[in-house]
């Protein structure tokens, strides 16, 4: 089984981190991952997407996904490419602190106010990082250890400064997505063994 | 490292060739080659290698020729249209029988006709085209062993998708079995000859009053040893669903994945359709080609080019399929070769509408 995600938003809120702690995080869980990080050449404010492919064994699909089992959607901008990948059983995760209306889907959409908790537990910029922990928690799509792990690879070593709120950032985000799995229908990532 | 770790294809490319024990590499930085060159500069220190970061393409191949004389494993690369800079070169390697990794970071799948029938006079290199990273970092290893084995350069045929793709792999040495001693590097000795050692492309003799250079003679070996060459080395291809297929998709690299895809989801929907992708573009796996196309009505051929690969199926199927060419060039506005058409939407369109013409889909089931 593969799971294919795509994460979008806009330069400057750690898509493409949060794509390398997804993707570290499965190889921790044990996994096999694919990924293709698209940004344009603004670094800040500018188009920014990421697409992942988790899989049980060597990944089959090609580096341009058809479609996603999973989107995140941190920003209204450059929504589009993620919105033309979604089908009726994906799952949307949008960042509802930012995201000023309701995209049109027929994906189910799950609303996390990632940028309102990123503030109140630990900074603005971790608002992706509460995201990841909020995806994880809700579909146990990957693991608390292994998102440790994942985190811990992922920041460079000139943001080791920054491991402590990005891991409170994680936890919040963990904890609010395992709350959502009580009160939403999210699917659950893996078969459970 | 035998840890799975999150690579991008250059850098895994770069550490297949650190563990393959190559310490030389040269090259001019584009895109998508670059990061290749940078992943090399980063290495190569470590372990005691050299990377050099060469004035030109021409430059480089030259430094990767001199350190492969001494014997050392030696590799360069760019895109190719720096190959083309190259081509001399590669052809004047195989005369002077010198083993090299030239690998091609291609801008799309233009580059075809140049890996396999670039350059001048009879030269002919083994082409390997891996089709995601965890074949780039396998592939990397196997073409500089295939290098030393038949002292001849390798090309391993890459593009912007396995440049910059990020997957899990094992980057590991991988033993393809013993090799001959270089007892031909340039080491400051005779060798026991009484003669300097000599690697050029006009022989291993020096030119002496009463011998001269036998350009004649040396042609005729290198000859006699590439014929060896392509008698011996075994072509390696991938098929599937080929046994009662109507019609076969033939693709190579980062396409034939995308082929591959396609074709198992259309299999799943109950459309006769099989795939042949090509590894080693040469030697050419002509066999498969021809076995998988026996059966079927159509061999339907998918580059990201106008259609170059095409002309070896059809040399390959003499005629006992159709062949239909449902490629083309599919740029980006930075012509990296990675335009909208490199999808599995549109892909599998085309194929879809291959198997309609020839009548292997069951209406309703797709």
């Amino acid at each position: 089984m593969e799971r294919s995600l795509m994460a979008t938003g806009i330069g400057g809120q750690g898509i493409q981190l949060a794509a390398q702690v997804i993707a570290r995080a499965a190889i921790a869980d044990g996994r096999q991952v694919m990924m293709f990080g698209n940004y344009g050449g603004m670094m800040r404010g500018g188009n920014t997407d990421a697409t992942l492919v988790i899989g049980e064994g060597p990944i089959d699909t090609p580096p341009v996904i058809a479609e996603c089992w999973l989107g995140v959607a941190m920003h209204h901008e450059h929504l589009a490419p993620l919105v033309a990948k979604l089908t009726p059983t994906s799952v949307l995760f949008v960042n509802s602190s930012v995201v000023d209306a309701a995209v049109a889907t027929a994906a189910s959409v799950v609303p996390v106010a990632a940028t309102d908790l990123a503030v109140e537990v630990a900074a603005l910029v971790s608002a992706s990082m509460v995201m990841v922990g909020a995806v994880a928690g809700a579909t146990g799509l990957l693991s608390r250890r292994g998102l440790e792990a994942g985190l811990a690879e992922a920041l460079p070593s000139y943001r080791t400064a920054h491991h402590e709120i990005n891991t409170t950032a994680l936890d919040a985000g963990f904890a609010t997505g395992e709350a959502l799995r009580a009160d939403h229908s999210v699917p659950c990532a893996w078969e459970m063994g | 490292m035998s840890e799975p770790a999150l690579m991008e294809g250059s850098a895994a490319i770069a550490e297949a060739m650190v563990v393959a024990g190559c310490r030389f590499f040269a090259g001019y930085p584009m895109t998508p080659f670059t990061e290749v060159l940078e992943g090399m500069a980063k290495r190569m220190p470590a372990v005691g290698g050299v990377c050099m970061n060469a004035e030109s393409e021409i430059e480089a191949i030259g430094m990767a020729w001199g350190a492969a004389a001494t014997g050392v494993r030696a590799a360069t690369g760019s895109t190719g249209q720096g190959l083309a800079l190259m081509q001399e070169s590669i052809s004047e390697l195989t005369l002077a029988r010198v083993p090299m990794l030239v690998i091609n970071m291609a801008r799309s799948g233009a580059d075809y006709f140049q890996a396999t029938r670039g350059g001048h006079g009879d030269s002919r290199q083994i082409v390997l085209a891996p089709m995601d990273v965890p074949e780039a970092v396998e592939f990397t290893q196997l073409g500089l062993h295939l290098a030393d084995k038949y002292r001849n350069p390798v090309l391993l045929y890459g593009d912007y998708f396995i440049a910059h793709t990020y997957e899990s792999v094992v980057v590991e040495r991988r033993d393809f079995g013993p090799l001959p001693d270089k007892d031909w590097a340039l080491d400051g000795t005779s060798g026991g000859s009484g003669r300097a050692k000599l690697i050029s492309p006009l022989g291993e003799v020096k030119q002496r009053d009463d011998v001269g250079y036998d350009l004649a003679d040396h042609h005729a070996q290198v000859e006699r040893d590439l014929v060896a060459m392509e008698r011996e080395v075994e072509p390696l291809v991938e098929t599937g669903y080929t046994d009662d297929a109507e019609v076969i998709i033939v693709a190579f690299g980062t396409p034939g994945k995308f082929v591959r895809y396609c074709v198992r989801e259309l299999r799943a929907e109950g459309v006769r359709v099989g795939y042949v992708r090509p590894i080693t573009l040469h030697p050419f796996p002509s066999e498969a080609v021809r076995q998988a196309a026996l059966g079927a009505a159509c061999v339907a051929v998918y580059e990201n080019s106008a259609g170059q690969m095409v002309d070896d199926v059809r040399l390959a199927v003499l005629g006992a399929a159709d062949i239909e060419f449902i490629g083309g060039l599919t740029m980006d506005s930075s012509a990296f070769g990675v335009g909208p058409e490199i999808a599995v939407g549109p892909i599998r369109s085309k194929i879809l509408d291959v198997c309609r013409r020839r009548g292997c889909v069951t209406e309703g089931s797709v």
